[in-house]
């Protein structure tokens, strides 16, 4: 029962942080004004309204949990490009992560049995669904956006 | 995962559209 209370409150947090990120976004650029405005428009109504109802059932936790930590690695990528050419959005990406620690922990409550300590090793620690997964993506996301943002010109 | 017989279609189709995907936003960002 708590552990469903748990589950409720992580997702609010989600919900929450999404909300004020979008409203942000909405403000800075709304979508029409440039072709790259809707990524952030979609990304923004998919983490409002999308994976917050994917994490609360259980069949749609591995969906939410990939969502989730796509959006957050995008928003990392784009945002830390716009800090290093414009100015300085490193606070936003550091709250960005946030909502990757909510959908991490959102999918850790689920999956593992609350005393568990797992012990991963050797490739398994870069395989779905572990951290350096995600590490593995950021590098490989940031690599090909670079390569879009120079060379397909 | 890998049991299901469509994961490795998936897997590719995935990839393919996520780095289109990807390309795309790096290549059209102006700011």
């Amino acid at each position: 029962m708590m552990k469903k209370r748990i589950r409720i409150l992580l997702i609010l947090g989600l919900f929450f942080a999404s909300a004020g990120g979008g409203w942000f976004h909405y403000a800075y650029h709304p979508y029409a004004k440039t072709g790259y405005g809707w990524v952030p428009f979609i990304v923004g109504l998919l983490s409002l309204l999308v994976v917050p109802i994917l994490f609360y059932f259980r069949k749609t936790l591995n969906l939410a949990y990939l969502i989730n930590g796509f959006s957050v690695i995008i928003g990392t990528i784009t945002m830390a490009h716009f800090s290093l050419q414009i100015s300085g959005l490193w606070p936003d990406i550091l709250i960005l992560w946030a909502k990757f620690a909510i959908g991490r922990a959102i999918f850790c409550l689920e999956v593992y049995p609350m005393d568990s300590n797992p012990h991963v090793k050797g490739w398994n620690l870069i395989r779905y669904p572990q951290l350096g997964f995600w590490f593995v993506h950021l590098a490989a996301w940031s690599l090909v956006y670079f390569l879009g943002q120079y060379l397909w010109r | 995962m890998n049991k299901i017989k469509w994961f490795k279609p998936l897997w590719w189709v995935l990839h393919i559209v996520a780095i289109a995907s990807v390309l795309w936003i790096g290549h059209s960002i102006q700011f």
